[in-house]
């Protein structure tokens, strides 16, 4: 990995100097503040009724107005919003390079290839790291807002840990999303594709296939509602952790190996 | 880098196949250290194919290429701490300010920052460091380009067209940049150029390819000889005008619409060779000293291509039809 700590302070300051971590900070405080604002909903059987719709699908998505409702919530939100906003920021990373042609800079240097991408790798999980912290501290400040009850630190603890552990899940299915990016050299390629894992994973979710379809088990685990996946079993831990290798695995390859004749 | 190659670039039966395209058939180059090599094509000739597989950025279909002595592999370790190049057009990241996009490169190829603002000096990029590449203008970029190719001091550089967009001071500033580098530090630069001019004045060798094969190299000195002047003589009596100036001591050749005599005597007095055909009853209709240019030269050979030749020649460019080939 010659050049790794470079190919990564390169990657950062390409990542300060954009719009899109602003972009995407905003994208991830949805969350927090629309699941805030079901559990003010909920709170008052009256008021869902006054809200129309939204008081509707407060009630759809929340089963109650309290902490665990709320973590829940969040917890959807790190996996299918979380899905969309990692591969966004995939899709920026590794394909931005292609839109802006500026890939060519990458290709005939002391530092490897490699390296650059396991740069890039990890400037995505950064950024996807931070947008979780930013969940999960407005979070934290909504519902002491809101004087949401049912806390407890044990609640606290296991609603933080199914939050960010739906995400984990979530950052393993999007690195195919990487490869995505460099055989389509650009956006639209991974984008296109991971709308169309995100169609998919709630079909095959239906069937009652999702534990073996690898964008459908994210969103059981966190207890997404509406889901039929149940919990996740140790074969769809694995199916997870293969595709996240092998998106990984792939994108190193491709870099490796592909023409880069644009 | 390699002691033991002079060459700074070689390639054997370099080839590249698209489907059913060939962009370059079995390529053979071979450039010596300190060389300027200038690159000629038409678009679409196999120019950038070909920098890209010396770059590593395309595997070839066939053959191989090795830069500095080093093979140069898909996507593996290359010399490229001792290489610098510019493809197609400069893409700096946009986002980034100048002075950012060289620290970036900087940081990429293990280089002080020293070393880089001696380049932004150099190219006349210090007035615009703290400006984002987005805003630069064509010209600016350019320099940029060039800086991201030079900062690290190569030994080798690779130049995909490096005097576009630049204005004519910007040319001259290149052109004598290049000129120093391979003087002073004999830096080898392979230079593919659509200015023909430009690479007349600058290359010490030229290849031309064409359909993706390199149809013709020449060196400098060769180009200079096939650059010989020459006068074209128009008469109303072309058969006589050849028999005087052959009785006078001249070598006329049949050329174009009259004749072409080489002759230094008469490329030196064409007002000698205009009074002899005078006195002799045959004024000469036209008179002129002509130099095919590498425009000139190149147009013609390329001509099955794209019907280039057949066309007219560039403003200012001598006609290639009174040159013997």
């Amino acid at each position: 990995m010659t050049g790794f700590s470079a190919a990564l302070r390169v990657e950062v300051l390409k990542v300060r100097r954009s719009a899109a971590p602003l972009l995407t900070a905003l994208a991830f405080s949805i969350a927090p503040l629309v699941g805030g604002l079901f559990m003010y909903i909920l709170a008052d059987p009256d008021r869902a009724r006054r809200m129309g719709i939204i008081g509707q699908k407060a009630q759809i998505v929340g089963s109650g107005s309290d902490w665990p409702a709320y973590f829940a919530i969040l917890s959807q939100a790190a996996t299918i919003g979380g899905f969309i906003l990692f591969a966004f920021v995939v899709a920026w990373v590794f394909g931005r390079e292609f839109s802006d042609g500026t890939v060519r800079y990458l290709l005939a240097l002391p530092a490897s290839r490699s390296a650059i991408i396991g740069a890039k790798f990890v400037v995505v999980a950064l950024w996807c790291a931070a947008g979780m912290l930013l969940i999960t501290a407005l979070g934290f400040a909504v519902g002491a807002a809101l004087d949401l009850p049912g806390w407890s630190p044990a609640v606290a603890w296991h609603g933080v840990w199914q939050m960010w552990a739906g995400a984990a899940l979530t950052l393993l299915v999007v690195t195919p999303v990487a490869l995505l990016a460099g055989v389509g050299r650009g956006y639209l390629a991974p984008l296109g594709f991971a709308m169309l894992m995100l169609i998919m994973a709630q079909i095959v979710g239906v069937t009652g296939r999702g534990a073996y379809f690898p964008w459908s088990i994210p969103a059981p685990f966190a207890q997404a509602a509406g889901s039929a996946g149940g919990d996740v079993t140790t074969i769809g831990f694995a199916v997870v952790a293969v595709t996240g290798v092998a998106g990984a695995a792939g994108t190193f390859a491709w870099w490796l190996y592909a023409d880069f004749s644009r | 880098m390699s002691a033991s190659t002079s060459h700074a670039i070689q390639t054997y039966g370099l080839t590249r196949r698209y489907r059913d395209v060939l962009a370059v058939d079995r390529l053979d180059l071979c450039i010596e250290r300190g060389e300027i090599y200038g690159f000629l094509g038409l678009n679409g000739a196999g120019k950038t194919t070909t920098i890209r597989m010396l770059l590593g950025m395309i595997h070839p279909s066939g053959g191989r290429a090795a830069l500095l002595g080093a093979q140069v592999r898909r996507g593996g370790r290359g010399p490229w701490d001792h290489v610098g190049y510019l493809v197609e057009s400069p893409a700096p990241y946009p986002g980034l300010t100048v002075a950012e996009n060289l620290w970036a490169a900087a940081r990429l190829r293990g280089v002080d920052d020293a070393v880089v603002a001696r380049v932004v000096e150099r190219l006349g990029l210090a007035p615009y460091a703290s400006r984002k590449a987005r805003s630069l203008s064509q010209g600016n970029r350019q320099r940029l380009g060039l800086a991201l190719a030079l900062f690290h001091e190569p030994e080798l550089l690779i130049l995909d067209e490096p005097a576009n967009g630049l204005d004519p001071a910007g040319v001259v500033e290149v052109r004598e940049l290049l000129q120093a580098l391979a003087a002073d530090r004999g830096v080898t630069v392979l230079m593919s150029s659509h200015v023909l001019a430009e690479v007349d004045r600058l290359a010490t060798r030229i290849g031309i390819i064409h359909e993706g094969r390199l149809i013709e190299e020449m060196s400098a000195a060769e180009m200079e000889r096939r650059r010989a002047l020459r006068l074209v003589v128009e008469t109303r009596d072309t058969s006589a005008a050849r028999r005087v100036l052959r009785a006078a001591g001249y070598r006329p050749e049949p050329g174009g619409d009259g004749l072409v005599l080489r002759d230094a005597r008469a490329v030196a007095r064409p007002d000698d060779v205009a009074a002899t055909l005078a006195a002799a009853g045959h004024p000469p209709a036209r008179l002129a000293v002509e130099q095919e240019d590498l425009e000139a030269h190149f147009l013609r050979l390329t001509a099955g291509g794209r019907g280039a030749a057949g066309g007219d020649p560039a403003p200012g460019v001598t006609t290639g039809r009174a040159v013997a080939s």
